[in-house]
Formats: C-alpha cells, structure tokens, sequence
C-alpha cells in the first residue's frame, strides 16, 4: 500500500542552480530600488511637515534637492571620507554626529508668506504632533521663518532627533534626523564657543 | 464593564497625568498661545528638561556653573511677540492679565520697573518655597521702543544666588541687572 502511495505521489520539484540565482537576482534587484528610492525620497516626518507647511502657504514647491541617507549609508561616506587627507578635523566630527539624515530643499513662493506665518506655525505643529513631535522654537523674521520639532519625551536616550523647517525668502527647506550630541560638543569645545541656545 | 473600555480609559488617565506634570509643578506658569502678529517678529522656545541637560553639555567645560544650574531646570518657555497698532493692546493687556495672575496665586513680584525714557517696562516675579529655594520665575517686558513684548517662565529648583547667572546662562537681561543693582521699588 505504501508502495503504491509512493509510485502514485508528485514528484519532488528541485528548484536548479539557475533559478536560485535568479531569485537572488531579482531580489537584489529589488534590494537596490528600494535603497535608490529611499535615498533620494524625504523622511515620513519630514514630508508630512513639508506637505503641511506647502499646503498652509497655499504654494507649489519645485523640489532641488531630496536626499536620505541611513546609517550604512553614512557610514560608507565615513569611511570614504577617511581617505581625504585634508579634511578639517571639525568635518570628520559634524559627520560622526549624525546617524541618519533626510533632507530635502524646494523653491517655493515667497509673497505674502509672514503673513500666513501664524496658520502655517498652527497647522505644522497640529500635524507634527499627531506624529509624536513637539514644537520646542518658532521664529518669524520678515522672510524667515523657522521651526524646530523634537519627539515628545526626547533626551533620554544618546541619540536625538529633530525634525526642522527653514523657509528663508524663495527657499523652503526640511531636514530630519538622528544626532549625536557628544562630537557637536566637542566641536564646540575646541571652537571655544560657548553655545546659548537662546 | 467592558474590558475594552476600562483597558482605554486607564491609558487615557496615564496619558492625562503624564501630559499634566507640567501644569501640576509648582513654578509653571500657563502662558497661553501667542499668535505672530502679520509682519512682526515671533519667537517661541520650549524646552523640557532632557533637552536642556543636553544644551547644558554645551557650557559643561567652560562655565560649569552655568551647566549645573542647567541642570537644575525643568522647563523654559520664552516668547518674544512683536506688535503694531492692530495688536498693541492686546499684548500689553495680556502682560497685564498674566501680572495679575500671578500676584493673586501667590507669586513674588520682585521687580517692577518702568522707564519712561527707555520705555520699557519689566516685570519679574518668582515663586518661593518655604525654604526659600525658587520654584519658579517668570519675566514679563514690554518694549515699547522695540515694539514687542518677551515673556520667561523658568522652572526649576533655583536659589536666589543663582538668579543672575541664570539670567546671563539665558540671556534674560532683566534677570542678570536683578542681582547688580539690588531690589529695586516698584516705580
């Protein structure tokens, strides 16, 4: 009986060399995409700040410069870094700070923007705090604007993020991502700066 | 009752009394929301104590002073609002209000200076404990010659021998010529 249940059964399917590495193939493929897509995309955080503070003006925004970078990203640009001899020290350092960054720069209208400020601080901070930010500065300037976003119940950790908004005359630019705050402090202690932060 | 609905509303408790620590220190004063009045300068800064200990860092070697009584903060609120003649009134009532405020909660008014001739006029208040340690300062100004008006709320456990490093740690002005010139009477 079991003979027959043997003789009866499907053969086995052998996945062959060559479909292997196609799989692998494809799926390196599509590793790549999505790291080229990532890379020249905006941070979620980011791109809900940009949509809000774009959609409070009431303008278009032409995008110049959107780019992402994670960690291993940072890290290769570190380790390629290391063989430029004549890089200030303070560069090495402002780049070890950072762990992940996502930048994005756009033109955008400038008429009558200080006077939508008081709508766009509004509605930026409604939106990022829907996302677990917290507004921590607001400035208005004439043609300058700023906004600076921290994750509610930040500090705890080594790592800080922030999330920040320039609209400065026809530019608008957002940037997000995750500092270390130690190489910044030494920064400035070999600047011999004392820092204010207000 | 249902699971559901007592598992919710246990998270909503927490998340009200995490959110109400604030409001419930001793030394927290509720500004209220300021709106950038069309052309005029806004400057809003708030930050809790983790951000501040990290700020502190900054100062750590050079003036460690400064960073310990950093450190010593929970909370900062600074809000510079510029007016013009639509929104005058409003923000010199609103200081007044918030005066008011203060001195029927108990608060200290310490200093109370107006200069006609620079036309500013500066108000500082500060919440005491009985052991005479500070809970809180608040800053009210009125810069007539500069069109706008700063309000300070600092919170923290702050001494009155660290009034005036805390005002050049700051930079609030009316706190570093408190601790020079002495108390001043109310004019």
């Amino acid at each position: 009986m079991h003979a027959e249940h043997a003789a009866t059964a499907a053969p086995r399917k052998r996945i062959r060399w060559w479909q292997w590495l196609l799989m692998i193939g494809a799926a390196g493929v599509v590793l790549l995409a999505t790291v080229v897509v990532n890379a020249v995309t905006l941070a979620r955080d980011a791109a809900v700040l940009r949509d809000e503070i774009v959609a409070t003006l009431g303008v278009d925004a032409k995008t110049t410069v959107q780019v992402s970078a994670g960690p291993v990203l940072l890290g290769l640009a570190r380790g390629g870094l290391s063989f430029v001899k004549d890089l200030p020290a303070e560069a090495r350092l402002a780049l070890s700070a950072v762990r992940k960054a996502s930048v994005g720069v756009y033109t955008i209208d400038r008429d009558g923007r200080g006077e939508r400020a008081e709508a766009m601080f509004a509605s930026a901070a409604t939106a990022m705090a829907q996302r677990g930010w917290e507004r921590i500065v607001a400035v208005n300037d004439g043609d300058t604007q700023v906004m600076l976003f921290a994750p509610l119940r930040s500090g705890g950790t080594s790592a800080q993020k922030v999330c920040v908004a320039v609209c400065d005359e026809d530019k608008l630019i957002v940037v997000t991502g995750t500092l270390r705050p130690e190489p910044l402090v030494e920064i400035a202690e070999k600047r011999g700066a004392v820092a204010r932060f207000l | 009752m249902n699971p559901r609905l007592f598992f919710l509303s246990i998270c909503s408790a927490v998340a009200l009394a995490a959110t109400s620590v604030s409001a419930a220190e001793s030394g927290f004063v509720d500004l209220g929301k300021f709106k950038p009045a069309k052309g005029c300068e806004f400057v809003e800064v708030n930050l809790h104590a983790p951000l501040i200990k990290i700020a502190a860092r900054f100062v750590d070697k050079e003036e460690p002073e400064v960073a310990e009584l950093l450190r010593s903060l929970k909370h900062v609120r600074v809000n510079v609002v510029g007016f013009d003649e639509t929104n005058k009134e409003e923000t010199t009532n609103r200081v007044e209000a918030i005066r008011s405020e203060l001195e029927g909660q108990g608060w200290i008014k310490l200093v109370t200076v107006k200069e006609a001739e620079q036309a500013e006029d500066v108000g500082v208040y500060m919440k005491m404990r009985e052991d005479e340690s500070i809970d809180g300062i608040v800053v009210t100004v009125i810069d007539r010659s500069d069109d706008k008006a700063v309000f300070v709320n600092v919170v923290g456990n702050i001494t009155p021998e660290q009034i005036s490093a805390l005002g050049e740690g700051l930079n609030i002005e009316p706190l570093t010529k408190l601790q020079l010139k002495g108390r001043k009477k109310s004019v």
